[in-house]
């Protein structure tokens, strides 16, 4: 990876294309890169769908190597659902592709003038734009349909639905899957409305004619590459648990814990959650059958497979494996318990491209206002039909759950920094909710959850009788998943590494095997500590201060069944997070 | 609660189609009470300690995380729940003894007060999940559980074809029924 694309959508005769080397983003892949283009080149006060904007993709430092689980891509810009900077990511095949072009990033600029969306193709040839107003409103399902029909199946796509076009701040921007389907989304914060505003409806990626990165040591790498896949595949979440029942296992355990949030975070149990979890999502795909059913992954190089495919009763494709946060959010969230139904709107969010948490979260509180009841399935997927469609009510509730709550007059309303909180109750899980709180991306159950300061000795050992233990913690989890969004590798590869730490170690000798420079996990800190540092500093300039480090008031107050308590972390220690 | 039948069902291949969300619902178990979780579920129930200490990565007490097993005493009425280790940064926080257990210090179980119903007998709900009911709950079942009315409807109903015998209560009532593995 030893250049970027540039494309300005504000030419005077159209949009320009420009390729870069690294510059000082030399050594940057994944989050690292994003946030540091974004900090460095985006108006931290900007309006997020103005010209100075900025949207970069990146693939992860080790993506396009034969490194397993490196197929993560990370997409940033100043958010519009947040207000602060982003960086939203996802599996699928174009990270392994856009790295393997050679590209560490592609950032979109500027604004076309006019109502025209344009097609982006790269290849080993360079890359090209055109107009193509013929894409305009498709779902992304037919838009990939189309962009194989031109382009062959070797392909993999970066694509906005309909929900992008119309920029609404829940839209996502959608990656193929190995089976060229949209399956994989970078979720959060609105990324696709900004790919929408600066008019690009798809990126076609062909790495035709490419190879496989090349480790700067070829034995180190492979040795520890080894290492790394064994230590997966003998821990029993990566090898066992994962594989099996995919991360929807979760849905017994968080909902028996008091912390599944349910009927928009009234309570902390769902009744239903038995006939939605994991265990019977599972018994349920392989009955049904079918190609990768229960079991697959969402990119190449990847082992855990914790993902799969899922097949209505008559065997027929609805999308793939539906995530615990997408199961939460349609169904306990909402009070549904319907498997189907629950897989149904998973398509939909992916075929319009919206962010499966924040629509379900929405829903959740357009529920709490009378538009549905809880429970009615039939009512949800309408409401996310008039999102598609671009109804008046269908734009409110595409700009997620802080928006709609506004509107309606809801006063429970669960996000932090308008980013809609994911299936973890703060109450019951207050390390979470310190992390929800503090997070420079708004609500993220995502943000603090690689490795525990044992391991990287971050801030020293932290003694887990203390109460303030778990601000220590939370300001660790952050810092170690930052370093591992910029590496482009799973964050499932947390649980190996934790328990294992010659697994741990392997990790860092497929790193420094393949750049070919020594690696600690000091480095890894203080890459971690760095990107932080830069999205921090963006958010404060951008007008946000520790005031938005906060949970809301409800949060406090509201006691939750079934423990009866309220979130108590004092804001004081909430204030201490990022000191470091 | 009092089983008032039983049913004893019999199988070349448990479905565990069939079992695994009952498992994950919860089944009673009538156990001593006033012992600790560990006596239970290794005297009682069998359980190598090994495959407590080892496999089984989360336990929650009437929803609240246990990280010492031989401490926590046991009551009549209490719904454990055992699964395997989690993915997530939430599967780690409610691991046992974990490192990040101070991030559900709400919930975490607090030391047992005494056991002042000692050697009594009562009655557990005991849940398991994922990877745990597949290894253990052939022999949970086969050792007998009980369970209520309106969960066993929708078993009976299933089984009718291949069991007609399997016996009608009503939904707030209980009956034992034993899994067993046909010998061929």
């Amino acid at each position: 990876m030893d250049k970027i694309l540039r494309i300005n959508m504000s030419g005077p005769n159209g949009p320009v294309i420009q390729t870069s080397p690294l510059g000082e983003y030399a050594g940057l892949g994944g989050r690292a890169m994003t946030s540091a283009v974004v900090a460095k080149e985006v108006p931290p006060t900007c309006h997020p769908l103005s010209a100075e904007n900025k949207l970069v993709i990146s693939p992860g430092m080790l993506s396009g190597s034969a490194a397993a689980m490196s197929g993560r891509i990370s997409v940033g810009c100043k958010s519009p659902l947040t207000g602060g900077i982003k960086e939203a990511n996802s599996g699928g095949q174009p990270s392994q592709m856009l790295a393997r072009l050679g590209y560490a990033a592609v950032i979109l600029e500027g604004k076309p003038a006019d109502d025209v969306l344009y097609k982006v193709v790269i290849n080993k040839d360079g890359a090209t734009i055109a107009p193509d107003n013929s894409l305009k409103m498709l779902g992304n399902y037919d838009l990939v349909d189309k962009m194989k029909s031109v382009y062959g199946d070797q392909i993999s796509c970066v694509s906005i639905g309909q929900a992008g076009e119309m920029k609404m701040a829940a839209a996502s921007v959608a990656c193929t899957d190995m089976e060229l389907r949209p399956t994989r989304h970078a979720g959060r914060g609105g990324v696709g409305a900004v790919m929408g505003a600066k008019g690009v409806k798809v990126i076609v990626i062909d790495d035709s004619g490419t190879s496989v990165r090349q480790p700067a040591d070829p034995e180190k790498f492979k040795a520890a590459n080894k290492a790394f896949v064994a230590g997966l595949r003998k821990h029993p979440v990566t090898g066992e648990g994962l594989p099996a029942y995919g991360t929807n296992v979760l849905t017994n355990v968080i909902n028996e814990a008091g912390g599944y949030p349910t009927h928009n975070f009234s309570t902390g149990q769902f009744e239903g959650a038995s006939k939605i979890s994991g265990e019977t999502q599972a018994e349920l795909e392989n009955a049904r059958g079918g190609k990768g059913a229960a079991t697959h992954g969402c990119h190449r190089g990847c082992v855990i497979r914790c993902s799969g495919t899922f097949y209505d009763k008559n065997g027929k494709y609805v999308t793939k494996q539906p995530e615990y946060e997408t199961v939460w959010s349609h169904g306990g969230n909402c009070g549904i318990d319907d498997i189907d139904a629950i897989a149904q709107m998973d398509r939909m969010d992916d075929d319009f491209g919206l962010d499966t948490i924040e629509m379900g979260a929405t829903i959740g509180v357009a529920m709490e206002a009378g538009l549905a009841q809880f429970g009615d399935a039939d009512g949800a997927i309408k409401l996310l039909e008039e999102v598609g469609q671009g109804t008046p009510l269908g734009r409110i509730l595409g700009n997620g759950a802080a928006v709609a709550g506004k509107v309606f007059g809801i006063e429970r309303v669960p996000v932090v920094k308008n980013q809609a909180m994911p299936a973890y109750d703060p109450r019951t899980v207050q390390g979470m909710g310190v992390t929800y709180a503090t997070s420079t991306m708004g609500a993220d159950h995502t943000a603090g959850y690689a490795v525990t300061a044992n391991i990287l000795g971050v801030g020293g050992t932290v003694d887990p009788l203390k109460p303030e233990g778990q601000v220590e913690l939370s300001r660790n989890l952050q810092i170690a998943t930052a370093a591992i969004d910029a590496t482009g590798m799973c964050l499932f590869i947390a649980f190996a590494i934790l328990d294992q730490p010659d697994t741990f170690q392997a990790l860092l000798d497929v790193i420094s095997g393949f750049s070919g420079q020594p690696l600690t996990g000091d480095d890894v800190t203080n890459l971690g500590k760095t990107i932080l540092q830069n999205e921090r500093a963006f958010n404060e300039k951008a007008g946000f201060s520790k005031k938005d480090d906060r949970l809301p008031d409800y949060f406090k107050s509201e006691k939750l069944a079934p423990h009866n308590i309220v979130f108590d972390v004092s804001d004081d220690d909430l204030d201490q997070v990022f000191n470091f | 609660m009092h089983a008032i039948k039983t049913a004893h069902l019999a199988f070349s291949r448990i479905p565990m189609e069939i079992f695994t969300p009952i498992l994950g619902m919860g089944v009673g178990i009538p156990v001593r009470i006033g012992i600790s979780l560990k006596e239970m579920l290794c005297d009682q129930l069998k359980m190598p300690p090994a495959y407590l200490e080892q496999r089984i990565q989360t336990i929650l007490v009437n929803g609240h995380a246990v990280d010492q097993v031989d401490t926590l005493v046991l009551a009549d009425g209490d719904i454990i729940a055992l699964s395997a280790a989690m993915p997530g940064l939430a599967g780690a926080i409610l691991r046992k003894g974990g490192a990040l257990s101070p991030m559900r210090a709400a919930i975490s179980q607090a030391p047992s007060a005494g056991n002042a119903a000692a050697g009594q007998m009562g009655t557990v709900r005991l849940k398991l999940f994922n990877m745990v009911a597949r290894e253990i709950g052939p022999q949970i079942l086969a050792q007998g559980v009980w369970l209520q009315g309106k969960i066993w409807a929708p078993i009976a109903a299933a089984l009718s074809q291949s069991h007609p015998q399997v016996a009608d209560i009503g939904p707030d009532e209980w009956i034992s029924v034993v899994v067993a593995v046909k010998k061929e």
